[in-house]
């Protein structure tokens, strides 16, 4: 029975999210294609989803975390916003923390990371791990704060130069502080621990949120099976001269790879196995199925492949309880 | 603005290795924090950042206002936090096909003023919090059996819902629209919302 409006109208979002299977995709399209109601219902949710994906402005946050008021933006509707968005709540957790050591100049921060030489997963989740625990670190060691001693910058040593034409008056000689030294440095070391527990709690924060951010989006960086693709635009690649020949796979956008289908095999889901050159497992997946025109279709992600080069997509089939190997395709990610 | 850092910034533009190393240091300190959400790209946008913060001194663009240790971290945090929202903003499908050309799909949906996406805001301030929530994993490209499972609901309440939270927030866009002085003679098209009893 084909899809009635109120159907159709319900899935629009999916469809525009393009997380649909290839057979619901197919039938809200063919309503659309003919229900002018519907089509507009389906401007109605890209305005929707306009709405909804609406964040402060960068400029916003890079003024909150300065501490001023952000201009054009209504102060009570940032708060309320940061309120009830873990994203802007994170961004802005960072430009704090990026303007804390801009003003600290005393707080030592590791080494700038470099673009990574291994791109395993293996030396990716060790790199994260790495930089967790240094931010840990860095908040935690409160006896990290340092004078940058062996980094004389260009800035000190200028301060350091005699004002050229300043008329030089004799300063009174500093008056000594009641108590001595010690107790100005007692007070300077309670009000730094403060310093440091009030940041420990922020980054706290900060990192709770960051860890669910990422949770999403290693959620979403995961490859789609069965990918509705409407257009053959540009994250469409096909072999088109031989099956034997490789299938170029951009790395840095969307892509889907049709991959056809054995017309001799049975017609099954099949389970997915991608391996790198060395043979190395790098993603596994169920559920592919073959679409009507007799094809395969999984939408990688930008970044998802690890690194450029040669990778292979081996597909098999569950026959009588045995997983038996069918079609296999070699792409070329670069 | 004070003499120091007018003597950095034309250091640093003669090439001057004490300047650029300095300004370089302040860069890398500032971008620090997102490094680690940058992942790989961190060194492509911190290059970003150099590219446009020498463009910006070049251009005379710092006049002192602040401090250019200050002033580069706005620049720094600006260029990041944007590198971060382009590497996760996720797109819709493309539909062209069923947008016939004399039709803008996109019309009401693109805020290309500081007060439209103000307006924007606005919108989603009035929206509950739940429609938030329901439409943040639409965005994140979640399918609907996916949200089904993560919240527990049966697919097709889920479905309802959506939609329900679609249709409020159309509407109060709507009536902050009409509430606006001088958007009368604006090109902003709002269509009305899908009477389903006509489908």
């Amino acid at each position: 029975m084909p899809m009635n409006c109120d159907e159709a109208i319900e899935y629009l979002p999916w469809l525009l999210n393009g997380s649909l299977e290839a057979g619901e995709s197919g039938e809200v399209r063919r309503h659309l294609a003919t229900c002018e109601h519907c089509r507009a219902a389906l401007n109605d949710t890209r305005e929707a989803w306009t709405i909804f994906s609406q964040h402060l402005p960068s400029e916003a946050l890079v003024a909150l975390a300065y501490g001023e008021t952000p201009a054009g933006t209504d102060p009570a509707l940032a708060e309320r916003h940061l309120a009830a968005c873990p994203e802007c709540a994170a961004e802005l957790e960072l430009a704090r923390t990026s303007r804390h050591l801009e003003e600290d100049g005393k707080i030592a921060v590791f080494p700038g990371a470099r673009r990574p030489q291994e791109t395993s997963e293996t030396s990716r989740s060790w790199r994260a791990a790495a930089l967790a625990a240094g931010l840990a670190g860095l908040v935690a060691g409160s006896g990290w704060v340092y004078e940058f001693q062996h980094s004389v910058t260009l800035a000190e040593q200028l301060a350091r130069k005699p004002a050229p034409v300043q008329e030089t008056r004799p300063l009174p000689a500093p008056a000594p502080a009641p108590g001595g030294g010690e107790s100005a440095q007692k007070s300077q070391i309670a009000e730094l621990t403060q310093e440091v527990a009030a940041s420990r709690q922020k980054l706290g924060q900060a990192q709770g949120q960051l860890a669910d951010l990422d949770r999403q989006v290693a959620a979403i960086r995961q490859p789609q099976i069965n990918s509705w693709v409407g257009q053959m635009g540009n994250d469409v690649t096909r072999d088109a001269e031989s099956k034997a020949q490789e299938i170029v796979v951009p790395r840095d956008r969307f892509a889907t790879p049709l991959l056809e289908v054995d017309p001799n095999g049975e017609p099954l889901p099949r389970e997915i196995e991608i391996l790198d050159a060395n043979g190395k497992k790098v993603w596994e997946g169920s559920g592919l199925r073959a679409t009507p025109e007799g094809e395969y279709r999984i939408t990688f992600p930008p970044g998802f492949f690890p690194a450029p080069g040669r990778y292979k997509i081996d597909l098999y089939a569950s026959v009588n309880g045995k997983r038996v190997p069918r079609e296999s395709y070699k792409i070329r990610v670069q | 603005m004070m003499a120091n850092d007018q003597e950095v910034v034309s250091r640093y533009l003669k090439g001057d290795s004490e300047a650029v190393g300095t300004v370089d240091g302040w860069i890398s300190r500032a971008a620090w924090p997102y490094q680690r959400r940058l992942a790989d790209r961190w060194d492509d946008v911190l290059q970003d950042v150099r590219l446009e913060v020498t463009r910006l001194l070049g251009s005379g663009k710092f006049r002192g206002e602040s401090s250019l240790r200050t002033y580069l971290w706005r620049v720094v945090s600006h260029t990041c936090l944007d590198q971060l929202r382009a590497q996760s903003k996720w797109k819709w499908s493309d539909l062209d096909d069923l947008d016939p050309a004399d039709e803008p799909a996109s019309a009401t949906t693109i805020p290309s003023r500081q007060e439209d996406k103000d307006l924007l805001l606005r919108v989603l301030d009035r929206v509950p919090r739940e429609c938030r929530e329901l439409w943040r994993m639409i965005v994140a490209g979640l399918s609907y059996r996916e949200m089904s499972l993560r919240m527990d609901v049966a697919e097709g309440t889920l479905r309802v819902r959506v939609l329900r939270c679609r249709e409020k927030a159309v509407a109060a866009r709507r009536e902050l629209l009409e509430r606006r002085p001088g958007d009368g003679d604006r090109n902003i098209t709002v269509k009305r919302p899908p009477n389903r009893a006509e489908g």
